[in-house]
C-alpha cells in the first residue's frame, strides 16, 4: 500500500508539474488604485538673475495646475532629499525614490534683456529611471502663465494619457451689485481665474456666452436692443455684431464644431424653435417645428447630432436629433426636469442640469440617456460646461442670502475634486474654451 | 505419744522442706528460658544441601541438554506400558527422521513444565510414589537414565500409582482371549522380576460383530521404533508448508515488485523530465499575493481607465532577490508603444518597479524569474 501510494503521488506530482506551468509565470491584474500620483517639482532653476522671480512663479503655477486637477500630489519641498542645482546634472533617482516620488519635474528659466524668456523642463520617471519628457518654450515674459499652463498640460498628458486643460480660458457673466439691480458683464479669464478681463460694460444684460472653437470669438445673448438677441464678439478687438438680422428674439447660442455655424433658439414671441445659422451669410435653417419651447441646443463634437431641451412631451426633458433636424429622441428618462444639456468634447457623455424636488443637480449621462450620474446638488445650480479634455465640468451655484450670488465651481467628471473657481466678482454661466493655440 | 500431731508435724515439715529445698525439682527445663542468638539467612541451595535434598539443576538448561542427547534414544513413554521386553531400537538417520511422515499425531505436550522434585519425591503418606513409567525407563536404560534429565516434554502421563498398603486396587480389565485363564498373583519376591500375566476372560456374547484383532487402544501392538519424533514431524511439516508457501508467495511478490519498480521508474522519469527545467510550482496563495502586490501599485491613468479595453502584457526578468533585473518589455500589443498604449505600458512598468522587491519563494525561482503581467483595466472604466 505505501508503495502504491508513493507511485500515485509521484505520478500526480509529475502530472501537476506538467500542467502547472509550461512557460513564464503569468498573472493578470484587473484592479488597480486611483490615487494622486506623487510628484516632486523642485524650484525651477533661474539661469539668469532676472529669471529668479519667474522661476518661482512658474514652479508654483505648474504645481498648482497639477495638484488642482486632483490627479497629482506634490511632495513638499522640505521633504526633498535630492537637490537640483543644475538643470543638466544627472538625477539621483534614489533620493527621490526613497520619498516615494513617482515623477520628478525639473525646470530652468532664462530671461533676456528684451523681456524674452526661455523655459525648459524635464519629466523623469523615478522608478524606471528615465526621462519621459523634455521641452523648451520661448515667449515674452508677459506670457509666463501660459507657458506654465502649457508645461503642466504636457506633464498631465504624459502621465495620464489624456490631453490637459490648463492652457484654456473661461468666459462667464461677472455679476455684482444688489440682487434687484445686479450688473452683469461679459468677462474672460484663465481657467484658474487669473487674467480676468471684462469684455462688456454693465449697461445691458448679457447671458450665456460661448467660445468659438478657436477661443477668439464669443457668441452671447444681449438685451442691449431691448429684446434678447445673439451677438458675435471678437475677444481681442471686442468688435461685435448681431447674428440674426431679422431682429427676432434669439438666445442660447453655441458654435458648431467647425466654427462656421451657430445653433440657437429663435422666438416669435409665442413659440421658440431651434435654428442653425450660417455665420458668414446669416442664412438660417429651422431644425424643429413644434409648438413646444425648445432651447439650449448644442452640437455633438463631430457635428452630426444636436442635443437640446424641450417640453414637447409635457415636461422639460432632453432630446437628441440629427444635425439637420428631423426626429428627436428623448434621452432623459429619470424623474424631475432636465435642462441645459452639453455634449462632452470627448463625445461620450452629456452633462445636464436636473431639477428634482426643488433641488438642482449637475449630472452626466451617456448619449443614449443611460448611465445617469449626479455629480453635485444644491438649492440652485446650473449651466455645466466641459473642460477641453472632457474630464472636468464647470458650473455655477447660487449662494442664498441677501449678500449671496452665483459662484463658479469645477468638479471632476467622477464627482470628486469640487473646487471653487476664483473670480473677482460673482460669476455665472461659465463656458470653457478649447485649449489655446 | 500422739500419732495425729506427729503426722501433722511431719507433713508440715515435709511441705516446708519441699518448698525450701525442692525449688530445682520444680524448675522444669532450662529450654524454657529465652535465648537470644544470631540467625544467619541461608539460601535455598544451602538449605537443600543441609537437609540432604538432591541438588536441583537449572531446569531450562537441563531440559534442553537432555532433549538433544536423548532425542533418538528415549522411546515414547506410551510404549513403556507394554509388558513385552523392548526390542533394540533402530535409530533412524537424521535425514530419514526429517523426511518421514508421521503415522499419527503425537499426544499434546503438557503445557506446564513440572518440577523434577515433584516427579521424583512426591509422597503420599509415608510412601514414595514413583511413576511407573519412570521405573520402566530406569529398567530399560539402566544407569544411563537419570530422572533429573528427563525432558519436560516427554514426561509421562500420570499412571496408576502403586501403593503397597492398598488392597482394593481396581482390577484391570480382562484381556480378550480364547482361553480362560485365571489371573496370576505374583509373590512378594517375584514382584521385581516375575513376569505378570494379566487376567483374561471369554469373549462376551454380543449381536455386534467385533473384529478379532480390534485393538483396545491406539497403542501399536509391536513396539517399533517410531519413524520420527512428533516434535520434529510437526516442525518439519510446518517447515515444509512454510517453504511451499514461501515459494508461492515469492513468485507473486517478485512479479509485483517488478511491476512496481517499473511504475516507480516511469514516474521518476516524468518527474525528472519536468524538474529539469522549472522548480516546484507556485501555490495559488503565492500567486495571489503577487497579484495583490502589483495591484496595489498599479495606479491606473485616466486615459487608460477610460479606454476600457486597453490591455497590455508586460514581461520582466526578476533577480532571485525579487528585484527587476531590467526594465519591463511590452509583449502585447506588439510594436513600439504609441498613444495610450504607451501610457498603459508606462503605468504597468511603474507598478512593477514600485512594488519590487517581490517576496517570492527562492526555491521556486525558476518558476518566477520571468514574469508576465497582464494589465487589464476593464474593471476600472470611468463610466
Amino acid at each position: 500500500m505505501p508503495r502504491q501510494l508513493i507511485i500515485a503521488c509521484l505520478l500526480a506530482f509529475g502530472a501537476s508539474m506538467t500542467h502547472a506551468q509550461s512557460g513564464p509565470l503569468r498573472i493578470e491584474i484587473t484592479e488597480g488604485v486611483i490615487e494622486p500620483v506623487p510628484v516632486a517639482i523642485p524650484r525651477f532653476i533661474a539661469e539668469t538673475a532676472a529669471a529668479d522671480t519667474l522661476a518661482g512663479q512658474l514652479t508654483e503655477l505648474v504645481t498648482a495646475d497639477l495638484v488642482n486637477s486632483g490627479l497629482f500630489r506634490a511632495i513638499p519641498a522640505d521633504a526633498h532629499i535630492g537637490r537640483v542645482t543644475n538643470f543638466n546634472a544627472p538625477v539621483q533617482y534614489a533620493d527621490w525614490k526613497v520619498i516615494n516620488v513617482h515623477a520628478l519635474i525639473t525646470g530652468a528659466v532664462t530671461v533676456t534683456d528684451d523681456n524674452q524668456m526661455v523655459v525648459s523642463f524635464r519629466l523623469f520617471d523615478i522608478f524606471s529611471q528615465n526621462q519621459m519628457e523634455g521641452l523648451q518654450f520661448a515667449a515674452s515674459t508677459r506670457a509666463w502663465r501660459r507657458i506654465g499652463h502649457k508645461i503642466a498640460d504636457r506633464i498631465y498628458a504624459r502621465l495620464t494619457g489624456e490631453q490637459g486643460y490648463f492652457d484654456s480660458r473661461i468666459v462667464y457673466i461677472a455679476e455684482e451689485g444688489p440682487k434687484d439691480a445686479r450688473k452683469k458683464r461679459l468677462a474672460v479669464m484663465d481657467y484658474d481665474g487669473a487674467n480676468n478681463r471684462y469684455l462688456t460694460d454693465s449697461s445691458s444684460i448679457v447671458l450665456a456666452p460661448r467660445f468659438s472653437p478657436n477661443a477668439r470669438e464669443i457668441i452671447y445673448t444681449s438685451y442691449e436692443t431691448g429684446v434678447p438677441q445673439v451677438f458675435l464678439m471678437n475677444v481681442d478687438t471686442l468688435r461685435r455684431r448681431l447674428i440674426d438680422q431679422d431682429r427676432n428674439m434669439s438666445f442660447a447660442p453655441r458654435f458648431s464644431p467647425d466654427g462656421q455655424r451657430a445653433i440657437m433658439s429663435l422666438s416669435d414671441g409665442r413659440n421658440s424653435d431651434i435654428y442653425s445659422v450660417d455665420l458668414a451669410t446669416g442664412q438660417k435653417t429651422r431644425l424643429t417645428r413644434t409648438p413646444a419651447i425648445e432651447t439650449a441646443p448644442g452640437y455633438s463634437p463631430d457635428g452630426s447630432r444636436i442635443v437640446f431641451e424641450s417640453d414637447r412631451g409635457g415636461g422639460q426633458q432632453i432630446y437628441v436629433m440629427g444635425a439637420n433636424g428631423g426626429n428627436a429622441q428623448r434621452i432623459s428618462r429619470g424623474e424631475g426636469r432636465y435642462a441645459t444639456p452639453v455634449w462632452s468634447p470627448r463625445g461620450d457623455l452629456i452633462a445636464f442640469t436636473k431639477i428634482l424636488n426643488d433641488r438642482f443637480h449637475i449630472g452626466v449621462m451617456r448619449t443614449d440617456g443611460s448611465g445617469e450620474r449626479l455629480l453635485t446638488g444644491s438649492r440652485l445650480e446650473e449651466g455645466p460646461t466641459w473642460s477641453p479634455n472632457g474630464r472636468v465640468i464647470m458650473f455655477f451655484r447660487e449662494i442664498p442670502g441677501a449678500d449671496g450670488g452665483p459662484i463658479i465651481y469645477s468638479v471632476n467628471v467622477t464627482g470628486q475634486n469640487l473646487r471653487k473657481v476664483p473670480t473677482p466678482t460673482f460669476g455665472s454661466d461659465p463656458a470653457w474654451s478649447n485649449l489655446l493655440e | 505419744m500422739q500419732t495425729g500431731p506427729g503426722i501433722s508435724i511431719f507433713l508440715h515439715g515435709a511441705i516446708l522442706g519441699l518448698l525450701i529445698f525442692g525449688g530445682p525439682l520444680f524448675n522444669s527445663d532450662e529450654s524454657q528460658a529465652i535465648r537470644i542468638a544470631e540467625v544467619s539467612i541461608i539460601t535455598s541451595d544451602e538449605f537443600n544441601s543441609m537437609s540432604g535434598s538432591v541438588p536441583v539443576p537449572d531446569a531450562a538448561i537441563a531440559s534442553q541438554q537432555v532433549a538433544s542427547e536423548m532425542a533418538e534414544s528415549v522411546p515414547d513413554a506410551s510404549v513403556t506400558r507394554r509388558t513385552d521386553a523392548p526390542e533394540t531400537p533402530e535409530v533412524p538417520g537424521p535425514s530419514e527422521a526429517r523426511t518421514a511422515e508421521p503415522d499419527f499425531l503425537p499426544d499434546p505436550l503438557p503445557t506446564e513444565a513440572p518440577e523434577l522434585a515433584d516427579t521424583g519425591q512426591e509422597a503420599t503418606g509415608n510412601a514414595v510414589v514413583v511413576p511407573d513409567a519412570l521405573v520402566s525407563h530406569q529398567d530399560s536404560l539402566g544407569e544411563v537414565y537419570d530422572s533429573r534429565f528427563a525432558p519436560l516434554w516427554s514426561k509421562p502421563r500420570p499412571a496408576p500409582r502403586i501403593d503397597n498398603r492398598v488392597n482394593d486396587k481396581p482390577a484391570p480389565d480382562a484381556e480378550i482371549s480364547n482361553d480362560i485363564q485365571a489371573a496370576t498373583v505374583p509373590g512378594e519376591k517375584a514382584m521385581a522380576q516375575a513376569e505378570t500375566t494379566e487376567e483374561t476372560a471369554p469373549r462376551e456374547s454380543t449381536t455386534r460383530i467385533t473384529p478379532d484383532a480390534a485393538p483396545d487402544s491406539i497403542a501399536p501392538i509391536k513396539s517399533t521404533r517410531p519413524k520420527g519424533r512428533p516434535a520434529d514431524i510437526v516442525q518439519h511439516a510446518l517447515a515444509v508448508r512454510e517453504v511451499k508457501e514461501k515459494q508461492a508467495v515469492t513468485v507473486a511478490q517478485e512479479a509485483r515488485k517488478a511491476a512496481e519498480a517499473k511504475a516507480i521508474a516511469d514516474a521518476l522519469k516524468i518527474v525528472r523530465q519536468v524538474s529539469a527545467n522549472p522548480g516546484p510550482p507556485l501555490t495559488s496563495f503565492e500567486k495571489g499575493a503577487l497579484v495583490l502586490a502589483v495591484q496595489e501599485c498599479w495606479n491606473v491613468p485616466y486615459g487608460v481607465r477610460d479606454a476600457g479595453n486597453l490591455v497590455v502584457v508586460l514581461s520582466v526578468e526578476l533577480t532571485p532577490e525579487g528585484e527587476l533585473a531590467d526594465s519591463p518589455r511590452l509583449l502585447e500589443p506588439a510594436g513600439s508603444p504609441q498613444g495610450l498604449i504607451k501610457q498603459a505600458y508606462e503605468a504597468g512598468s511603474r507598478a512593477l518597479f514600485r512594488c519590487a522587491p517581490y517576496k517570492l519563494p527562492r526555491e521556486k525561482y525558476e518558476q518566477w524569474k520571468t514574469l508576465e503581467v497582464v494589465f487589464n483595466p476593464q474593471k476600472m472604466v470611468l463610466r
